[in-house]
C-alpha cells in the first residue's frame, strides 16, 4: 500500500491475534479503517465484535488480554505507544450508558482536568461546547450541577459521548451504543453520529441491521473470531460475497 | 497524572494492604507457633491439675465440655433459627407479622452478646432458682445463635427453597407436603452448614456462659444439670488470674484448631457440592 | 419463637431496669458522681462508661476503616484474583476467631508492647482496646468493601480507562468517591458490632469506671456487665442499674444498627453501590 494512501487510514492493523490467556479469541485479523467515516462492525453474539473493539484501544489487555501482531494508528503502532496516549487519542462509549457519580458539569471536567488544564472559563466554555455536540446541552443547562445518576438513559449515553468527546480524540468507538435505548433515542444518537463524522473517524459494534444500513459508509462483518468481509455499505447489503454474509444478511432481514 | 503522584497513591494502598495481610497471618502463625510448644498428649487428655489449678495437666474436659456446649447451644438455636425461617418464607402470609419476625431477627443479631449473658443468668438462675449447668449455659448461647441461624436459612429459603416450591405447587401439592419431602432435604446440607457454623460461633463465645455453667474447673459433664469446663472459658480465667500464659497459648491453640475444623468441613462441603474454583482455592490453601 | 425470644428480652430488659431508672433517676447520668455500688452511699452513674463504649468503638473503627478499605483497593486492583481470594479467605477467617483468642493476643502482644515501649505502668488502655477492636473489625470492613469494590470497578473503570485516565487517578476520583455511601453503611454496622463486643476489650482495657483518656483505663457497658455480674444480689439495685446501662446501650445500638440497614437497603433500592 502506498505510503499516501496510508495516511488517510486512520486505523490500519494486521494481521493480529487477540488472546485471553492461553484461549484465542480473534484470530489472522486484519483491517483498515478510513477517515471521517462511520464503519460497522456487525456479525453475531459472540463473534467477537466487542473483543475487536476493545483491542483497538487496547482495553483489552486490563481483562488480560493479549494483543499479538501489529495495528497502527495514523502509521503509529499502538503496541508501543503509552496507553494514556493512545486512549486520549481513542474515545470509546459503551453498551451501558455509563455516567461517573457525579454532576453533569463534572462528568465533563473530569477527563479534562487530567488532560488539560484550563481556567475557569475555558473549562465553563468547553463543558458546554462539548455538550452541545450532543445535543445534551439544550436539555440540561440550566442545572449543570445536577447528579448526572437522575438523566435518562439516552440523555446518559449523549453525555457519555460528550464525555468521550472532551478529552480530543481523533477517532470514536461506540460499542452496541443504543442496545439499551429505546427507538427515539436510538434515532437521536444516529443522527448525531452523521453530524460527528465529518470531524471524527467512527467505528461502531451493533447488532442492529437496519442501524449499520441507515448510518454506515463501511461494514466489517464478523463470525467466529474470524473478519468474514469488509466492504462498502451498498456492495454488502447488495451484492455480499461470502456466504456467511449471504446467510446473515437474509436470516436478519427474515426475523 | 504525575509519575510521583501514581506510586504515591501505589505505595499507600500496598503499604495498608500489606499491615494487613501481615497481622492477619501473624495472627494465625503466632498462635500455632506458640501452642505448638505446649500442646501433648497429656494436655490434650488429663485434667487441669497443679496449684493453683490450670498450672499443670491438660484440658481433656475443657474440650469435651466445649464440645457438649457447642452441640446443644448450636441444637437449641438452630431449631428455632430454621424454624421461624421456614415459617417467614414459606407460611407467614401477614406482612406484618413477617416484618415483625425480621425485626426480632435483627435485633436480635445486633444485641451485644452479653445480654445474652445478663438476660440467662437473672432468668435461669435468678428467677427460675436453676443450678449452673451446661444446660442453662446452651440455652442462652442457642438464644444469641437464633439469628445467626435464621437469617442464613431465610436466606437458603429464599434463593434453594422457593422455586422449587413453585413447580411443586403447580402439580397440585400442597405446602406442607412439599417442605417435608422436597424443600427440607434440598437445603439440608446448606442447612447444616449454617447450624455448624452457629455451633463454631457459639463454642467460642464466653459472655453468654461465664455465669450460667461454665466453672474454673470439673470433670467431663455427667448431665445436663452439671456445670462443665469450656475452652474459651478456661483461656479467659487463665489469663485474666495471669495463672499460666503458657497453658493459655496451649488452650487458645486447641480452640482455634477446633473451631478451624469446623469451618473447613463447612467450605468443604460446599466444595463437594458445588465444585467453585474459588471456595476450593479457600479450602486447599488453608490446610 | 424468635420473636417470643424478642419479646422475652424486650420485656425482661425493662422490667429489670426500671427500678434503676425510677429511684436512681437522674442519678445514672450525673456527671459529678461516680459508679460506686458498693459503697455505702451508692451512687450509679452510667456517664462514663457510656462514653468509654462509644469513644473505644469509634476508635476501632476509624482505625479499621483506612486499612480496610485500603487492602481492599489493594487486593481488588493490584494482586492477582486467585491470589486475592486466598487472602481474602484468610482474613474472612478472622471473622471466625472467638473475642477471647483476641483479647488473650492483645493482652499478652499489645498490652505488653505499650508497658515496654512507651514506658507506661499499666498498659491496659482505651487506645489498646481500640486497636484490638479494628483488627477484630477488619475482616467485616475489608469483605464489605472488597465488594463493593468490584461492582464500582465493573461500572466505571474501563470508561475512565478508555478516557485515557491512569489507574489510580480513576480510584481516587471515580471508585472511591462512588462506593461512599456504601463505605458509610459498613461504618454504622461495624460501629454497631464494635459497640457490643464484650471479651476482648474487657480483657484489655483496665476496667476502671472513669471518663475515657486515650492513655488511660476505662470500662466499657458490655465489660462492666460482665465483670460485675457474677457479684450482684438478685432484685438488687445494682443489678437493676447493669439492666439499666444495657438499655440504654442498646437504645444506641438500635440507633445505629438501624441507620446501617436503613442506608443499605437504599443503596440496594437505588441500585447505588
Amino acid at each position: 500500500m502506498e505510503t499516501a494512501e496510508k495516511q488517510a487510514l486512520a486505523i490500519h492493523g494486521g494481521p493480529f491475534n487477540v488472546y485471553y490467556g492461553r484461549k484465542q479469541v480473534l484470530y489472522d485479523i486484519s483491517l483498515s479503517i478510513e477517515k471521517n467515516k462511520i464503519t460497522s462492525i456487525i456479525g453475531q453474539s459472540g463473534c467477537g465484535k466487542s473483543t475487536l473493539l476493545k483491542s483497538l484501544n487496547r482495553i483489552i489487555e486490563e481483562e488480560n488480554g493479549k494483543i499479538d501482531g501489529n495495528i497502527h494508528l495514523f502509521g503509529k503502532n499502538i503496541l508501543t505507544m503509552h496507553k494514556e496516549k493512545l486512549r486520549k487519542a481513542i474515545g470509546m462509549v459503551f453498551q451501558e450508558p455509563i455516567v461517573f457519580p457525579f454532576s453533569i458539569e463534572k462528568n465533563l471536567t473530569y477527563g479534562l482536568d487530567y488532560h488539560y488544564s484550563f481556567n475557569k472559563k475555558e473549562r465553563r466554555e468547553k463543558v458546554r461546547h462539548y455538550l452541545a455536540m450532543s445535543g445534551l446541552y439544550e436539555e440540561v443547562k440550566g442545572d449543570l450541577s445536577m447528579p448526572a445518576t437522575h438523566l435518562s438513559g439516552g440523555q446518559k449515553q449523549r453525555l457519555a459521548i460528550s464525555r468521550a468527546l472532551s478529552v480530543e480524540p481523533e477517532i470514536l468507538l461506540l460499542d452496541e451504543p443504543c442496545s439499551a435505548l429505546d427507538m427515539k433515542n436510538t434515532l437521536l444518537i444516529e443522527e448525531l453520529l452523521l453530524q460527528l463524522k465529518s470531524q471524527y473517524t467512527i467505528v461502531i459494534v451493533t447488532h442492529n441491521l437496519a442501524q449499520a444500513k441507515r448510518i454506515s459508509d463501511h461494514v466489517i462483518f464478523m463470525d467466529g473470531g474470524r473478519i468474514i468481509e469488509t466492504a462498502p455499505k451498498e456492495k454488502f447489503f447488495h451484492a455480499p460475497e461470502h456466504p456467511l454474509s449471504v446467510q446473515y444478511i437474509q436470516y436478519m432481514e427474515k426475523s | 497524572m504525575k509519575f510521583s503522584r501514581r506510586w504515591g497513591v501505589r505505595i499507600l494502598f500496598a503499604v495498608l494492604g500489606l499491615t494487613v495481610i501481615f497481622v492477619t497471618f501473624g495472627i494465625f502463625v503466632y498462635v500455632f507457633y506458640k501452642g505448638s510448644d505446649v500442646i501433648s498428649l497429656k494436655f490434650l487428655l488429663e485434667k487441669p491439675s497443679g496449684l493453683p489449678i490450670g498450672t499443670d495437666g491438660g484440658v481433656f474436659p475443657a474440650i469435651i465440655g466445649s464440645l457438649y456446649h457447642g452441640l446443644l447451644a448450636g441444637l437449641f438455636g438452630s431449631l428455632i433459627g430454621i424454624g421461624a425461617a421456614l415459617y417467614l418464607v414459606f407460611f407467614c402470609r401477614s406482612a406484618i407479622l413477617k416484618k415483625i419476625v425480621q425485626v426480632s431477627f435483627y435485633f436480635l443479631a445486633g444485641l451485644p452478646s452479653i445480654i445474652f449473658g445478663l438476660i440467662g443468668y437473672t432468668v435461669l438462675i435468678f428467677r427460675f432458682g436453676l443450678e449452673r449447668s451446661l444446660l442453662c449455659a446452651s440455652v442462652a448461647t442457642g438464644m444469641m445463635l437464633i439469628p445467626y441461624v435464621g437469617i442464613r436459612a431465610q436466606k437458603i429459603f429464599q434463593e434453594e427453597g422457593l422455586p422449587y416450591l413453585m413447580e411443586s405447587q403447580s402439580l397440585g401439592i400442597s405446602k406442607a407436603y412439599a417442605v417435608r419431602k422436597l424443600i427440607l432435604p434440598v437445603c439440608f446440607v446448606n442447612l447444616l452448614s449454617a447450624s455448624a457454623l452457629a455451633m463454631a460461633y457459639g463454642m467460642g463465645a464466653v459472655a453468654p456462659m461465664m455465669y450460667t455453667g461454665a466453672v474454673l474447673y470439673a470433670g467431663v459433664p455427667e448431665g445436663l444439670d452439671r456445670p462443665f469446663m469450656s475452652l474459651p472459658y478456661h483461656l479467659y480465667i487463665l489469663v485474666i488470674n495471669g495463672i499460666s500464659v503458657e497453658f493459655a497459648y496451649g488452650t487458645a491453640f486447641v480452640l482455634l484448631v477446633l473451631i478451624l475444623l469446623i469451618h473447613f468441613a463447612v467450605r468443604g462441603t460446599a466444595f463437594f457440592r458445588e465444585g467453585g474454583e474459588w471456595r476450593w482455592r479457600r479450602l486447599r490453601n488453608k490446610r | 419463637m424468635a420473636v417470643l425470644t424478642m419479646g422475652l428480652i424486650i420485656f425482661y430488659l425493662i422490667e429489670s431496669s426500671l427500678p434503676a431508672f425510677l429511684e436512681i433517676n437522674a442519678g445514672l447520668f450525673d456527671p459529678d458522681s461516680e459508679w460506686r455500688p458498693r459503697s455505702a452511699n451508692p451512687s450509679y452513674n452510667i456517664l462514663p462508661m457510656i462514653l468509654a463504649t462509644l469513644f473505644v468503638s469509634f476508635l476501632g473503627v476509624a482505625i479499621a476503616l483506612p486499612f480496610g478499605i485500603g487492602t481492599a483497593v489493594f487486593l481488588n486492583f493490584y494482586v492477582r484474583r486467585k491470589i486475592a481470594a486466598f487472602i481474602l479467605s484468610f482474613i474472612d477467617m478472622l471473622a471466625g476467631l472467638p473475642s477471647v483468642i483476641f483479647g488473650f493476643l492483645g493482652l499478652v502482644l499489645l498490652v505488653r508492647w505499650f508497658e515496654t515501649n512507651l514506658g507506661m505502668t499499666t498498659g491496659e488502655c482505651v487506645l489498646a482496646a481500640g486497636i484490638l477492636l479494628a483488627v477484630m473489625l477488619l475482616p467485616y470492613i475489608v469483605s464489605t468493601s472488597y465488594e463493593s469494590l468490584q461492582k464500582a470497578e465493573k461500572r466505571y473503570m474501563y470508561a475512565s480507562l478508555a478516557m485515557g485516565i491512569s489507574k489510580e487517578h480513576t480510584i481516587m476520583k471515580v471508585i472511591l468517591p462512588a462506593i461512599k455511601k456504601g463505605i458509610l453503611a459498613s461504618f454504622m454496622l461495624a460501629y454497631g458490632r464494635a459497640l457490643g463486643e464484650t471479651m476482648a476489650v474487657m480483657m484489655v482495657i483496665g476496667n476502671s469506671p472513669i471518663y475515657p483518656r486515650l492513655f488511660g483505663r476505662a470500662q466499657t457497658i458490655p465489660a462492666l456487665t460482665a465483670l460485675e455480674l457474677g457479684s450482684v444480689e438478685y432484685g438488687s439495685l445494682h443489678l437493676s442499674a447493669l439492666y439499666a446501662a444495657n438499655v440504654v446501650l442498646i437504645v444506641i445500638l438500635a440507633i445505629v444498627l438501624g441507620t446501617g440497614y436503613f442506608l443499605q437497603r437504599k443503596l440496594k433500592k437505588y441500585d447505588e453501590i
